[in-house]
């Protein structure tokens, strides 16, 4: 109990860094939510060629966030940037049903990283006010992650053109790695 | 999949027509970006608003950096920025749609798509195409809900004590507790007794206030209705009453006064600097906003 006070005071008393990366197949909507959740407006985004980087401030929690581009050709330079990565979050296009497999693929090939043991996943399914979106459960089953070992995971709905379930999908984030530092 | 050598050979054979050498939005030169259900060859600028429409409207590739299917190379071949563009002129779509009804999510954009999706194939497509006033409508899509939070999973995958979880299945239990009496509620209020009675109570009501009426209608109280406005009046007038008024009222301004002068002094100049340094923050954003232009 007294573990959990203390725990607590830390998490008012000063202000954290965390180093979150982005990843995820191309138009999933990555520069999209990191430009939503720095500057809380849609801006019309071009394909990402090499990674943005943004610090912005929620909750007291300084978070860098690198969104690394998804092309075919720049995937598998993702591990360079696995290294002192604090949460990583993979973004879904919920409603591209034909590549699914592709992401699942990434998804397992980032999850079984070395350099990324016990650290948490997001996943984010972005899109899902379109119309023909795939739901949650469709989601866990068509990306097997249950498969997923040693690590948490969380799955989170969201539409970045207005922001909605971002900052569920962040809180669950930062308070998993907060719980597991302090 | 194809390798990069042939894709690139059949890009380069496609842009020999000079049409297909621009993109097919804003007409810039080189496009090096491709919507592959729509058949045509787009700008980097382009390929990003492209992106936004969703794979179902444009699904955009890169000519250079993505490796492409047959399938995808054929519809290529079948389209191309003058097909598109000879397939739009049929159907006069004005220029000035707003962004939410692009060209791109009319039914005629959508029957175009099917169209070269199974003439890639080798197969005649022979569905009608539409005519010109049905195919500027725009593609009818339901209104979907934004799903609710999953509260369940919340729980299963992540471990320890968390107050948002707390504080989430306490609400959860209220509201349940709160369903339930409104239930129960319900379920009472339909029995016959109750009703009964409701019907009962409702007939005393009206009755009493019908001789309420009545009583008050009675000369007697309109006599000491009267009566009691004078008296009020009388009152209010005299000057005890009004020199009391005065003194509040003046004493209530200075204290007003007072109280508006602490504030000031105590808020006027943080409140000022904080606001200023917001001013200077917001312009060095913009320039971080986009490292890759």
């Amino acid at each position: 109990m007294g573990a959990k006070i203390s725990s607590l005071f830390s998490r008012f008393s000063k202000r954290k860094n965390l180093r979150i990366l982005m990843i995820g197949l191309e138009g999933a909507g990555k520069t999209t939510i990191l430009y939503q959740m720095k500057l809380h407006e849609h801006m019309e985004s071009i394909p990402t060629i090499g990674f943005n980087v943004e610090t912005f401030y929620y909750k007291n929690i300084a978070i860098t966030c690198w969104d690394i581009s998804g092309g075919e050709r720049i995937r598998p330079l993702w591990h360079h940037y696995f290294e002192n990565t604090d949460g990583v979050i993979f973004v879904v296009d919920s409603n591209d049903r034909q590549r699914i497999e592709e992401a699942k693929e990434e998804l397992h090939r980032a999850s079984n990283d070395t350099n990324l043991e016990n650290v948490s996943f997001l996943i984010l399914s972005n899109k899902n006010d379109l119309p023909n979106a795939m739901s949650n459960s469709e989601l866990i089953d068509k990306l097997d992650l249950y498969m997923i070992r040693g690590k948490n995971w969380y799955i989170q709905n969201s539409c970045a053109l207005t922001g909605e379930g971002l900052c569920e999908g962040f809180n669950w984030l930062s308070d998993e790695i907060l719980s597991q530092i302090y | 999949m194809v390798s990069k050598e042939t894709s690139e050979q059949i890009f380069q054979r496609l842009k020999e027509d000079p049409l297909n050498n621009v993109c097919f939005d804003c007409s810039s030169r080189n496009p090096d970006w491709a919507s592959v259900s729509n058949g045509i060859f787009l700008c980097l600028q382009c390929a990003g608003i492209h992106r936004g429409y969703g794979v179902h409207i444009s699904f955009v590739r890169s000519l250079s950096m993505d490796t492409w299917t047959i399938k995808q190379l054929k519809i290529m071949t079948v389209g191309g920025n003058k097909a598109l563009a000879d397939f739009f002129a049929n159907y006069n779509i004005p220029a000035d749609l707003p962004s939410n009804i692009s060209k791109y999510k009319t039914r005629a954009a959508q029957y175009y798509r099917d169209k070269i999706k199974i003439v890639a194939e080798g197969i005649n497509y022979e569905a009608p195409q539409p005519i010109q006033e049905v195919g500027i409508l725009p593609i009818e899509e339901e209104e979907r809900k934004f799903p609710e939070p999953p509260r369940q999973q919340a729980e299963q995958s992540s471990s320890g004590f968390s107050w948002t979880k707390t504080f989430g299945s306490a609400l959860t239990m209220t509201q349940n507790i709160g369903k339930k009496i409104a239930d129960k509620t319900k379920e009472i209020s339909q029995k016959p007794i109750v009703q009964e009675w409701e019907a009962k109570t409702k007939q005393a009501f009206s009755a009493a206030v019908e001789k309420t009426k009545e009583w008050s209608e009675a000369p007697s109280v309109q006599n000491i209705k009267e009566k009691t406005t004078n008296a009020i009046k009388e009152i209010s007038q005299s000057s005890a009453v009004q020199n009391i008024k005065d003194k509040t009222k003046s004493a209530l301004t200075s204290i007003a006064g007072k109280a508006r002068e602490t504030y000031d002094s105590i808020h006027s100049r943080p409140q000022d600097q904080e606001s200023s340094q917001e001013y200077e923050r917001l312009p060095s954003q913009e320039n971080e906003r986009l490292p890759n232009q």
